[in-house]
């Protein structure tokens, strides 16, 4: 009871001063963790937008061309003349740019799938890559290994429009004519593939009504070379080691493709930078502000706890004489302090915490990225605690220099004036 | 041969007041026996108050040394000096310096706070040898000078320290108030055995006493050695 008084009785007319200390520290603690909550959901919101655009990818494709396969002549069908990407991508050109390449050749191919022709995208993928940027959602079997030789994972809609399931086998025939026998390992549920090609003929479909391809075969690529008889690429895609060396990775690649005019570059990177620079601009500016008023009104609350201090230097000075160590005397300082602007704090950051709003949005930046969704972490909470305890400290510094650095008859005789 | 409970050597404190060197005291040197009972006495600003810093080690010397009970105490870290105020010297201000806070119990509870060994049988008890039993919940402010000084005695007796070193104790009081408060200090310190050393400007305050010192411009002369009778 008499330490609880030692810490908190004796305020006299600095008790107003102490309470003011208390509102200032509820209200710079409300404003900041709110503040804090809406940056760290921009930031959510800005790494979300960054992990589906992947502004880090460049994409390297081939031009369409037209009519350079012929199907063969089965039964009473004629032979059709089907489109097909021209292979025309060099990877040793690819890895020249820097970063990681990601490999593919995407063709469409008929199979003949019972009394009729069936067409099918057939993409030779490096599996453990392809793995890293598209989604893949198994529903059964098991996902291609990079040393797998005649198997094949296929999506729902493939499979079932070529009649076959897991441990099932269909033919493809092969640049040479013969036929080559895939074994089908692994079932999709869900397939999201990054940079698809565009859906230019009937075939299978995952997605409804989507322009881009959504249900294919998937091979090796070491297989798929077997298959179309080539080794050049359809399409690649470039990572760049962060999105900021897009730009030198694009200049890298299109001057190795500077001679041929049928293998178009493509970056996101540009594109990202503009959605989200007017953001990452207001949210500096917001944080700018926050720092701002947390400075401000640590250093007013500062002032404040100096002020409820300097009142209590007598009476540290007096605990000292009567022979309570300098770290009881310490102690004795602290809790009161650390009283003060916790109850502030604690307050003003639940208050913050629950008055901020689910879904925060920024007007017009936000038609991009969406509306943004505040949280409260640990890293809020620590900022918010770290304010309080700097303001103690402040406003405790110049009486603890006293009380220590000076002799306490000293401190007795000043302070008693 | 009494022990010698409070030893002055070569004791020399100076203060700086703008460019100024003031000397507080000046290579002064003494001893007083345990039980003594001693008076200091000398106008404003000759260095009595410097002299009882000294020995509650609230403030150190420029250079001399100071024995207390066998132990030099100008050397001590602060947390040891902390230690040794707390346990063997029992200090009166002028202006008591009671927690306005607290209570008159609770005040004489505080120096026993430091080592938790707060003993509310004997604060009652010390605070019913200076007569103020029914005033025990009584804030300071709600006590006169002359109670609040009683207050002061219990709390500087609370752990019943060797020395007392009490700091013009009746400056505040009126005449009456004075008397009485010296004689209830006296009579304390005696009864407890304990050495006393008030400052004062009235020599002839106590009577008998077993030393008197005079102090004048920082130095100490010795003016009377009486023994108690």
């Amino acid at each position: 009871m008499i330490w609880a008084k030692l810490v908190f009785g004796g305020f006299g007319r600095r008790g107003l001063e102490a309470l003011v200390a208390l509102a200032v520290l509820a209200i710079a603690a409300a404003i900041v963790a709110g503040a804090m909550m809406v940056i760290k959901g921009a930031n959510d919101a800005m790494a979300r937008a960054e992990r589906e655009d992947r502004p880090d990818i460049v994409q390297v494709k081939s031009r369409f061309n037209r009519a350079v396969f012929e199907t063969p002549r089965s039964g009473h069908l004629p032979p059709l003349t089907l489109p097909v990407y021209e292979p025309l991508i060099d990877p040793a050109k690819l890895s020249a740019a820097g970063g990681t390449v990601l490999g593919r050749q995407s063709l469409l191919r008929n199979v003949v799938s019972g009394e009729s022709f069936l067409n099918i995208y057939i993409f030779g993928i490096e599996p453990e890559k392809e793995y890293q940027v598209s989604v893949f959602s198994l529903g059964r079997g098991r996902f291609l290994r990079s040393d797998d030789g005649a198997v094949a994972v296929l999506d729902q809609a493939s499979a079932q429009a070529l009649g076959v399931d897991l441990g099932g086998t269909f033919p493809v025939r092969k640049a040479d004519g013969q036929d080559l026998s895939l074994t089908v390992v692994g079932i999709l549920d869900r397939l999201e593939l990054r940079d698809p090609p565009p859906r230019t003929i009937a075939a299978p479909v995952l997605t409804p009504d989507s322009t881009y391809v959504s249900s294919g075969v998937f091979v090796t690529l070491h297989t798929s070379e077997e298959i179309f008889g080539r080794s050049t690429l359809t399409d690649a895609l470039g990572i760049a080691p962060a999105a900021q060396d897009v730009p030198s990775m694009v200049d890298g690649l299109r001057e190795a493709f500077r001679l041929e005019p049928g293998v178009f570059v493509t970056e996101r990177y540009g594109q990202f930078r503009r959605k989200v620079h007017d953001f990452a601009q207001t949210l500096a500016h917001f944080a700018i502000i926050t720092v701002a008023t947390a400075a401000l009104a640590g250093s007013f609350a500062a002032n404040l706890l100096h002020d409820v201090y300097a009142d209590r230097r007598r009476q540290y000075a007096m605990l000292l004489a009567l022979g309570f160590s300098p770290m009881q005397t310490t102690m004795v300082g602290v809790g009161v302090g650390v009283a003060i602007v916790g109850t502030g704090t604690l307050v003003g950051a639940l208050v913050g915490a629950a008055c901020a709003p689910s879904h925060f949005a920024m007007p017009s930046l936000m038609a991009d990225l969406g509306a943004i969704e505040p949280s409260f972490n640990s890293l809020i909470a620590a900022v918010v605690i770290g304010i309080a305890l700097v303001a103690v400290a402040l406003g405790m510094a110049p009486t603890a220099w006293r009380l220590h650095g000076r002799s306490i008859a000293g401190v007795l005789s000043q302070e008693g004036r | 041969m009494t022990t010698p409970s409070i030893v002055f050597r070569s004791v020399t404190k100076t203060y700086r007041r703008g460019e100024r060197r003031i000397t507080a005291l000046q290579d002064v040197s003494f001893k007083i026996s345990q039980g003594e009972l001693a008076l200091l006495v000398g106008p404003s600003g000759s260095g009595k108050t410097t002299l009882l810093n000294l020995i509650a080690a609230l403030d150190r010397p420029d250079c001399g040394e100071i024995i207390v009970g066998g132990t030099v105490i100008t050397g001590l870290s602060r947390s040891a000096a902390a230690l040794y105020r707390n346990e063997r010297v029992g200090f009166i201000f002028q202006s008591y310096n009671l927690l306005p806070q607290l209570t008159a119990l609770e005040n004489i509870l505080l120096p026993m706070l430091p080592k938790r060994r707060a003993d509310r049988r004997r604060a009652v008890e010390l605070l019913d040898a200076v007569g103020l039993s029914d005033r025990g919940s009584h804030r300071p402010s709600e006590l006169s000078g002359g109670e609040q000084q009683r207050v002061a005695i219990a709390r500087a007796l609370a752990n019943d320290p060797a020395i007392i070193l009490a700091d013009e104790p009746t400056g505040n009081l009126d005449n009456d108030n004075a008397c009485k408060i010296a004689e209830l200090l006296a009579s304390a310190c005696r009864q407890r055995g304990k050495s006393l050393i008030l400052v004062t400007h009235d020599r002839e305050m106590i009577r008998p006493v077993d030393r008197v010192f005079s102090i004048h411009g920082g130095a100490l002369t010795p003016i009377e050695s009486v023994l108690a009778s």
